[in-house]
């Protein structure tokens, strides 16, 4: 019994130090490497019939310094992930931030010219007064418009 | 250079297809993939650091897992070559050989 408490410990000493050494990396890969790693201590343990402490110190002693195991899975991720990737991400925040300029500069331009026009319009059609009623029926009287009303 | 970095670079790109050779021949679960690899001292450091390794294929899509039970313990995770991993593989084997030839050739290691 105190065998078995022995050994768990020992495991979970041993992972925990894989936890340590892993610090660096994603911690998914961390979780997965530390799942992969008491599946195998689990099976392996199961198969060792009687249990003892030797036993259990070889079959980690074989798995290896957490360290080196580390080191393995640190191949290929990306050392400096920031470093690469944060170019592009602050190009893309330029862009963005230029359309927004764009807008900004765009929008009030664009209304201003509209306002022109709609003002210049009234000016023209509506004598001065700048009723929107006035606007419509201004054209009219130019026209023979009782006429063209008449048929209608 | 110590002999054990230039086995540790041997050994980077080539163990990977030697994973999936073994498993070309039969699924394997973890302990005993890892196991017969690392009867090959020239192979492996130790048996901790193939687990990184076959989480790479897994991601590569080179093998697949599989929970299964076992009569004696915990379910296993057994590892099985994918379609992927078979065409990998294959393409390994055929490069392998005039590589392995030339650096013998410049090196003046080949079998006479």
């Amino acid at each position: 019994m105190t065998e078995q408490s022995t050994g768990d410990v020992l495991v979970a000493d041993y992972l925990a130090r894989v936890r340590r050494a892993g610090a660096g990396l994603p911690p998914d890969r961390v979780d997965e490497l530390v799942e992969d790693l008491s599946a195998h201590i689990a099976a392996a343990r199961a198969e060792l019939g009687v249990e003892t402490e030797t036993a259990l110190r070889t079959l980690l002693d074989r798995l290896g310094d957490p360290t080196a195991i580390i080191a393995e899975a640190a191949v290929g991720e990306p050392v400096a992930p920031p470093a690469p990737v944060a170019p592009p991400r602050k190009r893309g925040l330029m862009v963005t931030l230029l359309v927004l300029l764009g807008v900004v500069i765009i929008v009030p331009v664009l209304a201003c010219a509209i306002g022109l026009v709609a003002f210049n319009y009234y000016q023209v059609g509506g004598s001065g007064s700048g009723v929107v009623v006035d606007s419509g029926p201004a054209p009219a009287p130019t026209r023979s418009a009782p006429s063209v009303e008449s048929t209608g | 250079v110590a002999a054990e970095t230039i086995s540790a670079w041997l050994r980077r790109g080539t163990l990977e297809y030697c994973v999936l050779a073994l498993l070309g021949s039969g699924p394997r679960y973890g302990v005993e993939l890892v196991r017969e690899l690392a009867a090959s001292p020239a192979l492996t450091a130790t048996e901790g650091t193939l687990y990184p390794l076959l989480s790479r294929l897994r991601r590569s899509g080179f093998v697949d897992t599989t929970w299964q039970e076992s009569p004696v313990g915990p379910p296993r995770r057994y590892y099985t070559l994918t379609a992927a991993g078979q065409r990998a593989l294959a393409e390994f084997r055929q490069e392998w050989v005039p590589f392995r030839d030339a650096v013998d050739h410049v090196m003046g290691t080949g079998s006479p």
